[in-house]
């Protein structure tokens, strides 16, 4: 070898060293930055409660500056899992997913002086939502992760079977759907209505409700498909101890609890569920309606057809869709003056029972992390008061001004007592539908089978099923059971559920999948 | 299957003569593997003498070797200090402290811990950490390292015995051992490779190979969601998930269930996966060749123009026109489906699944939409080929009165085939794990497949290997199972290359091909 090449070749290898070197230091040298996680949407008003809070309180986190993270709600265990050193400070979440984040000592327990703020200052459903186990490990943010009924008036006002022209809503507006309507009485007044309101598609014909309305609830998502099942009975109690770890699960989900043949056990629950599942989408003879819509991602469905510059409006305009408060700004804007919300439609079993769907109320809440890096950058003794100044913080992003400034950016629904009686909170017409359905009463019908339990509460007798931690292998099997339904109607090629025995065996088959800890 | 005499073959008609040859590879392919299993041995063999010399000759060198080259076992350098050799005997005693210091500080507690990978949980005050359990992830991978060092110390503190020999043997006959100077006079010469290639080793250890090792060796734990670090602690299983995902068997039986699922979902999938690989390598292969003959014919116009077109599929990154694809034929408001409905061939919008329906359709879609992603790329390849087979062997086929599919069966293929062979092996590979087309497409389920098949968390009826491993990971946090199946897709992989490059006629008549 030549030597000026050899140089060159000395010369890059130490270029390439010192290059190493240099970038590792630099990783060295942290900046220290305390990060918070959630919604994307919720980022400035983050940033500004927390600029405000610093100015308020100038001693407190010296040395740091703060750094916002969109991981929404749901994405806050799977960012945390990868490594919860290096997680946020503060972070909200859905709170099923409480116990996972405990396994991990990703949530600082709330005790003493802060458990009592949380008590006094938070709607008390909320406030129990951050249990786990006897312990209080987060402070309840908004106790609005349900869903609801968007309606569009102009395809149900002219039919007075099921539309009350009287009734005032929380927005100044007026009429609504009457209360216990079902899916069939919305598609029999689509069916009715064929006023060409809706204008012309791209080929001159007339749109109309009657052709072409449609009403979508999410069957194929298990949060939604949830309902139906605590609607006519079926329930889970699972208990988790402080570190989220699953202690017991007991359910009588689908069928009688400890049913260990599915031969002999009792399916009441799972046969009621699943006709009223089928129901919601069947005609009496088991074709499926045409209005209804069956989505596969329903957030994207719904911008969709709502828009009414969009072919999938023209060719599938929404008539009604079952959704959470997070839609409602959209839907506003699409619908104008013929927007209306209302609780969620009852459900009909083959033996015309009628049981109020209930929903499966989640709450999102605010948790901190004891292993963050504020935490741990100082010493051992100075640990506690530095997860104090969090706590601070996070109270301070629980109080009624910033639930305010949240609901007016971004129409999140308050947890703070204070904030629920505001002016702009209780004329929040999506947001007070959320609160109606939570309050509707929910009996056994007074023709239900086993005459001892007619007309008394099923479950907790109201609008809602507290989604506290689900059993650790919860959603995937009622995922499946909602989309094999749907799959077997609409193929209209009945395989797995052709017969009561089978579908007894499905039916079995969940509730164990349900009750067993996962692997 | 009986072997047959030339005469015998030169008489069958062409029928039977291909017949036969087709039977006799399928009849001698467990012969071809077979022998290939046992060459591994002689493989292993000659390794294992190298390594063994390695130790004869330090043998040798304590043996025969004086006090001070036996020290040097203990005091690394003693030998070179002793022949005043002050330059490389203060390395090896500088190296031997960092060595021990680094076991004392570092690696030995490390070490120490892999058996159980950690045993104590960290102690906490409320909510806040007071002090630091072990975590088993860094236990894992700080050992691998310190593995690493060990073998790179050991292979230094034999270097420094032969290193003390040698002096001894030298000295006695030229009376001076060679100095510092000569050292580095001898790197920036006849061993200036060493000097060139030390820093890259060291990044591939570092960077490639602890890693790799660490990944391996998570397949023999149950590191997953409920044994997370650093608040708990995650430990060896042996075999175990190797069992599970292999033959659905549970450890316990209240993971039979379970269990049972993800052996028959791993079958399921390494199925599809196969079928799928192949399927896709095929087609490609022979539409691709097909489209490039075409486009070859000399009465073929504008020949460029058409080459242009297909490398405009090529220009684009694949990610973006399947993600654009995808939304394409979505059933509900994709542009497929509103065109048909439109012209009137379908009866409502969104009535064709093309890929959210059944598994079937689902399978056959994303076959059909590799063959438009993959074929201009066999296009490129092939038209190069065809392009340098020279134009007078064609024309001595033409003055012996062949037919254009003699020449095509006699030149053209075998040409094209020596070379594609190896490209071939890459494709079926890549195809294997081919992330972007299936996830991108269809997410790896389809609606009413996934829910008919009843499959083991996280897997849908449309997924392959790798797109299931990337679901383990990322949403179930199952890192044992997913790098069991990493290491199944790696065997898979490694014995089809391994046995078709074997035999592929690039590799055995290299020489050929002028």
């Amino acid at each position: 070898m030549k030597k000026s090449t050899k140089i060159i070749f000395l010369a890059v290898a130490i270029v390439m060293v010192l290059a190493a070197s240099v970038a590792l230091m630099a990783g060295c040298q942290k900046n220290k930055v305390i990060m918070i996680w959630g919604p994307g949407n919720h980022e400035t008003v983050y940033l500004d409660a927390i600029n405000q809070f610093r100015e308020e309180n100038p001693d407190m986190f010296k040395g740091y500056d703060f750094a916002y993270g969109g991981s929404g709600d749901s994405g806050a265990y799977s960012a945390m899992v990868t490594s919860v050193e290096n997680g946020a400070a503060i972070y909200t979440f859905a709170n099923d997913q409480t116990a996972n984040l405990a396994n991990l000592k990703a949530l600082a327990e709330i005790t003493d002086e802060n458990l009592e703020w949380s008590k006094a200052n938070n709607d008390a459903a909320a406030v129990e939502s951050t249990k786990l186990g006897n312990a209080y490990v987060a402070y309840p943010l908004q106790p609005d992760n349900g869903y609801f009924m968007y309606i569009n008036a102009d395809a149900f006002d002219d039919d007075p079977d099921i539309w009350d022209a009287n009734i005032e809503n929380a927005d100044g507006t007026k009429g609504n759907l009457k209360a216990g309507y079902t899916f069939r009485d919305l598609y029999a007044a689509l069916d009715k209505n064929t006023s060409p309101s809706l204008g012309k598609d791209d080929k001159g014909n007339d749109i109309t409700w009657k052709e072409r309305g449609k009403v979508m609830w999410p069957m194929g998502d298990s949060w939604y498909f949830s309902g139906v099942f605590f609607s006519v009975g079926g329930d889970y109690e699972v208990t988790y101890d402080e570190d989220g770890k699953q202690t017991n699960a007991r359910c009588w989900f689908s069928c009688e609890e400890n049913a260990s043949d599915w031969r002999k056990a009792d399916f009441t629950v799972g046969d009621d569920a699943f006709q009223c599942a089928k129901n919601t989408f069947t005609n009496p003879d088991g074709s499926v309606n045409k209005h209804f819509f069956f989505p596969s991602d329903y957030n994207q469905d719904i911008e969709n057809h709502i828009d009414v510059n969009q072919t999938a409006w023209k060719e599938a305009p929404f008539a009604a869709a079952m959704c959470g408060t997070w839609e409602a700004a959209a839907i506003k804007e699409a619908w104008g003056d013929n927007y209306r919300v209302t609780v969620l439609p009852t459900l009909e079993s083959d033996d015309g029972e009628r049981f109020q769907m209930k929903n499966f109320r989640g709450y999102k809440n605010l948790g901190i992390n004891p292993q963050c890096n504020y935490i741990m950058d100082a010493p051992v003794e100075e640990r506690l008061g530095r997860l104090n100044d969090l706590h601070m913080l996070a109270q301070y992003l629980c109080s009624k001004s910033v639930s305010l400034a949240r609901h007016e950016s971004t129409g999140a629904g308050p947890a703070n007592i204070l904030a629920l009686n505001d002016e702009s909170v209780l004329t929040d017409a999506a947001f007070q539908a959320l609160l109606d359905q939570y309050e509707l009463k929910c009996n056994y019908p007074s023709n239900y089978a086993d005459k001892s339990k007619a007309n008394t509460p099923i479950g907790n007798g109201l609008g809602y099923r507290v989604q506290d931690s689900v059993p650790a292998n919860y959603w995937t099997p009622i995922e499946t059971f909602g989309k094999l339904i749907w799959a077997e109607y609409s193929e209209n090629k009945l395989v797995k559920l052709a017969s009561t025995a089978l579908i007894h065996q499905q039916l079995f088959n969940l509730q164990t999948e349900i009750q067993k800890t996962r692997q | 299957m009986r072997q047959i005499s030339s005469l015998e073959y030169l008489s069958m008609s062409k029928v039977t003569r291909a017949w036969y040859k087709f039977c006799s590879f399928f009849a001698n392919l467990p012969r071809i593997i077979g022998r290939w299993f046992r060459s591994i041995p002689g493989k292993f063999a000659v390794f294992g003498r190298k390594i063994g010399n390695w130790f004869r000759d330090v043998g040798d060198a304590f043996r025969f070797g004086d006090w001070k080259t036996r020290l040097s076992a203990l005091i690394w350098g003693t030998g070179n200090f002793a022949h005043r050799q002050i330059g490389r005997g203060l390395l090896f005693l500088v190296y031997e402290i960092a060595f021990v210091l680094f076991m004392i500080f570092f690696g030995g507690g490390y070490l120490a811990k892999l058996g159980t990978l950690g045993d104590t949980l960290p102690e906490y005050m409320g909510s806040v950490i007071i002090s630091k359990g072990d975590n088993s992830f860094d236990i894992l991978l700080y050992s691998m390292l310190t593995i690493v060092v060990i073998l790179f110390s050991v292979v230094v503190m034999f270097l420094s015995i032969k290193d003390a020999y040698n002096n001894q043997l030298g000295y006695s006959i030229a009376k001076r051992a060679a100095t510092a100077k000569d050292d580095v006079g001898q790197l920036l010469n006849h061993k200036f490779h060493l000097t060139i290639l030390a820093f890259p080793s060291l990044t591939l250890v570092v960077f490639t190979i602890v890693p790799l090792m660490f990944m391996i060796l998570v397949a023999f734990t149950n590191y997953n969601r409920n044994n997370l670090p650093p608040a708990n602690l995650f430990t060896w299983v042996g075999l175990d998930n190797f069992r599970t995902i292999l033959t659905g068997q549970a450890m316990n039986a209240t993971d039979a269930q379970s269990a049972a699922k993800f052996g028959r979902t791993f079958w399921y999938i390494l199925g599809w996966t196969m079928e799928w690989a192949i399927l896709a390598t095929v087609t490609n292969l022979f539409i691709g060749m097909i489209v490039a003959l075409i486009i070859n014919k000399k009465s073929i116009r504008f020949k460029k123009f058409w080459r242009t077109c297909l490398v405009t599929v090529v220009a684009v990154p694949q990610f973006i026109s399947l993600l654009l694809v995808s939304k394409m034929f979505k059933s509900d408001g994709g542009i497929i489906n509103s065109m048909l409905f439109k012209i009137g061939l379908i009866p409502t919008y969104d009535s064709v699944k093309w890929l959210d329906g059944a598994t079937s359709m689902a399978k056959a879609m994303v076959v059909i939409i590799n063959i438009w992603v993959g074929v201009p790329h066999t296009v490129l390849t092939c038209t190069g080929i065809l392009m340098n087979i020279p134009d007078d062997l064609y024309e001595a086929a033409k003055i012996d009165g062949a037919n254009p599919v003699k020449m095509f069966s006699k030149i053209t293929l075998p040409y094209m085939m020596f070379v594609l062979g190896p490209s071939l092996i890459t494709s079926f590979v890549g195809n294997i794990n081919n992330f972007n087309l299936i996830f991108l497409l269809t997410g790896g389920s389809t609606i009413t497949g996934a829910s008919q098949m009843d499959l083991a968390v996280g897997a849908g009826d449309v997924d392959l290997l790798i797109t299931w491993l990337y679901k383990l990971t990322v949403n179930e946090t199952r890192y044992d199972v997913a790098s069991v199946i990493g290491i199944l897709i790696f065997i898979v992989v490694a014995f089809f290359s391994l046995v078709v490059y074997s035999r592929i006629g690039s590799v055995k008549n290299e020489e050929d091909f002028q």
